[in-house]
C-alpha cells in the first residue's frame, strides 16, 4: 500500500500535466551557473572592417578602442550580451592620411559622433558554444538592427578573477547609416564585413 | 576619383552653363539686366547644391548630420540673392548688401551649429563672419568689374576646393569646385556678351549669394579640418583673397592689373599648399580614389 500512494500520484501530476492549457516553456537553457558582468579589455579588444575598394581588392582596416561589458555565464550555458562601445576616432588603416579621411565628414564624422555602439537584444543557440545574435548597432547616429554570429572562443582564470572571450561576424551596409559616400559610382564598397574580437575581465579590478 | 569629379562638379557645371547661356543668349532675356544677376545669384549656390544631391542623397530636414545643413544653407544664400536683386534699387544696391548682411550674419550665427563652434561667443564670430564676407565680396562684385569679379569668385572657389580636399573634407571640395567652374561659365559668358546690357556689372543679388556661399563653405571645411596636421585659419581666409583684393585695386580701364591681383594670390595660395597638393595627388585624393 505504501509504494501505491506515490505511484498514483506520479501517474496523476503526469496526467494533469498532458491535460493542461499551460503552454510548454521555451526549451532555451538556464543558465547552470551564474551569469557574470565581463568587462572588455580595451588592449586585447578590436573591431576589424572589410569593404571593396573600387570594385577591386578588399580593404582592411581596425577600431583600436572597444569598450563596454558582456553578461555571460562561464559555462557557454546561456547566449553573451553585449553592450559595446567603439570609438570612432581610433580607426587605423595604417596610413594616418586614410585614417584622417575616414574620421572626417564624409565617413564616420568623428568629431560630431565620436562612438558608435551596438547593444544585443536577443539570441539563437545554433551549437555549442556559437550562437546568432540580435542587436541594434548605431552609426553616425542611427540605429539598425543587426545579426551577428558570435562564438565563445574561451573562459580561463579561478571562482575569483577571470578572462573570457567572444568573436563575432557580422555584414552590414553602411549606406543604411548614411554613410554612402562612394557608394553610386562604385569608388567604396556598400557592403561592410565586421570582425570584432573581444576579451573581457571579471572579478576584482576588472 | 576622375569619374567622381566628372559626376559632382561636371553635372552641375552643365545644369548651370545652360541656364545662364540661355539667360544670355537669348536677346528677350539678356535685356534684363537684373534676371542674368538673378540667373547667377541662382546658379553659384545651387552648382553646390546639385553636388551635394549626388554625393549625399537629397537632403533632409532636420539633417542627420550637422555638416548636412550646407546644402539648405546654400538654399537660403540662393534666395537671400534673388530677395536682395527684387528689393535692390537702381544703382549698387550698397544698402541692400549691407541688410544681406545682416540678415546672413543674424541667421548664420543663430542656426549653425557646428562641432567646436556651438558655444555663444564662437556663434556671435561666426555670424560676423558671415556678415564681413558679404560686406567685403559684395562691395567688390558691385564695383563694375563682371569678368574680373567672376574670376576672382573662380580663383576663390578653386582655391577653397584644394583646401577643402586637403583638409580630407571630399564632398564640400567637389562642391566648391562646381561653384568655381560654375563662376569660370559666368566669367565667359559675361565676356563674350561684354558690350550687352547684363554685362555692366555682376549685381548685388550675385554679391550676396557668392558671398554667403564662399563664406560657409570656408567656415564649415575650417570646423571638419582632418588634415593631419591642421590647416592654419589664415590658410583658409587666403583662398577668400584673390576677390577680397579687387576692394584695393581701382577700377576703370587697369584690366590687367586686377586679374594680376586675382592671380597673384591665388598662386602664393597654391605655393603655401603645394607639398600637401602633391601628397594628395600621390595617393589619388582619397580614399575612395
Amino acid at each position: 500500500m505504501s509504494t501505491i500512494i506515490p505511484l498514483f500520484t506520479a501517474i496523476a501530476a503526469v496526467c494533469v500535466s498532458f491535460f493542461s492549457t499551460e503552454p510548454l516553456q521555451d526549451t532555451k537553457p538556464e543558465p547552470t551557473v551564474e551569469v557574470e558582468t565581463w568587462t572588455l579589455d580595451p588592449v586585447h579588444s578590436m573591431a576589424l572592417f572589410r569593404v571593396q575598394h573600387a570594385g577591386a581588392g578588399q580593404f582592411w582596416g581596425r577600431f583600436n578602442e572597444v569598450t563596454g561589458t558582456v553578461e555571460y555565464p562561464r559555462d557557454h550555458s546561456a547566449a553573451p550580451s553585449f553592450d559595446v562601445v567603439i570609438k570612432t576616432a581610433s580607426v587605423d588603416t595604417g596610413t594616418a592620411k586614410l585614417d584622417r579621411h575616414l574620421q572626417g565628414p564624409d565617413f564616420f564624422n568623428a568629431r560630431e559622433f565620436q562612438e558608435m555602439t551596438f547593444k544585443s537584444t536577443s539570441a539563437t543557440r545554433t551549437g555549442d558554444r556559437t550562437w546568432t545574435v540580435q542587436g541594434n548597432l548605431t552609426i553616425l547616429g542611427k540605429t539598425v538592427p543587426v545579426e551577428a554570429a558570435v562564438e565563445g572562443t574561451g573562459v580561463v582564470g579561478n571562482p575569483v578573477v577571470a578572462k573570457a572571450g567572444w568573436e563575432a561576424t557580422f555584414t552590414i551596409f553602411r549606406s543604411d547609416f548614411g554613410m554612402n559616400w562612394g557608394v553610386d559610382n562604385g569608388a567604396l564598397g556598400d557592403e561592410v564585413k565586421l570582425v570584432i574580437g573581444l576579451e573581457g575581465d571579471t572579478g576584482p579590478g576588472a | 576619383m576622375l569619374e567622381t569629379t566628372l559626376q559632382a562638379v561636371g553635372i552641375p557645371t552643365a545644369i548651370a552653363a545652360l541656364i545662364l547661356l540661355s539667360v544670355l543668349l537669348v536677346r528677350g532675356l539678356r535685356r534684363r539686366p537684373a534676371l542674368a544677376d538673378a540667373a547667377l545669384a541662382v546658379c553659384l549656390p545651387c552648382s553646390a547644391v546639385i553636388t551635394f544631391m549626388i554625393e549625399k542623397g537629397l537632403p533632409t530636414l532636420p539633417p542627420q548630420q550637422q555638416w548636412l545643413v550646407v546644402p539648405w544653407v546654400l538654399l537660403c544664400a540662393a534666395l537671400l540673392g534673388v530677395a536682395a536683386r527684387a528689393v535692390a534699387p537702381r544703382g549698387s544696391g550698397g544698402l541692400t548688401c549691407i541688410l544681406a548682411a545682416a540678415v546672413a550674419g543674424g541667421l548664420g550665427g543663430w542656426l549653425l551649429v557646428l562641432p567646436g563652434l556651438d558655444s555663444m561667443d564662437t556663434r556671435v564670430t561666426l555670424g560676423l563672419q558671415l556678415g564681413l564676407g558679404v560686406l567685403l565680396l559684395g562691395a567688390v562684385a558691385r564695383s563694375g568689374r563682371p569678368v574680373t569679379c567672376m574670376i576672382g569668385a573662380w580663383a576663390c572657389a578653386a582655391l577653397l576646393s584644394l583646401t577643402l580636399l586637403i583638409s580630407a573634407n571630399i564632398t564640400l571640395g567637389l562642391a566648391a569646385g562646381a561653384v568655381s567652374a560654375t563662376a569660370a561659365v559666368g566669367a565667359v559668358g559675361l565676356s563674350l556678351f561684354r558690350g550687352s546690357a547684363p554685362a555692366g556689372r555682376v549685381g548685388v543679388g550675385t554679391a550676396v549669394s557668392l558671398a554667403v556661399t564662399l563664406v560657409m563653405l570656408l567656415v564649415v571645411g575650417q570646423a571638419y579640418d582632418y588634415s593631419l596636421d591642421g590647416i592654419a585659419p589664415w590658410r583658409w581666409w587666403l583662398c577668400l583673397l584673390p576677390l577680397a583684393i579687387l576692394v584695393l585695386v581701382p577700377g576703370g580701364k587697369r584690366k590687367a592689373l586686377a586679374i594680376a591681383a586675382v592671380l597673384v594670390p591665388a598662386a602664393i595660395a597654391i605655393a603655401v599648399a603645394w607639398p600637401q597638393l602633391q601628397d594628395l595627388m600621390a595617393t589619388g585624393g582619397s580614399v575612395g580614389a
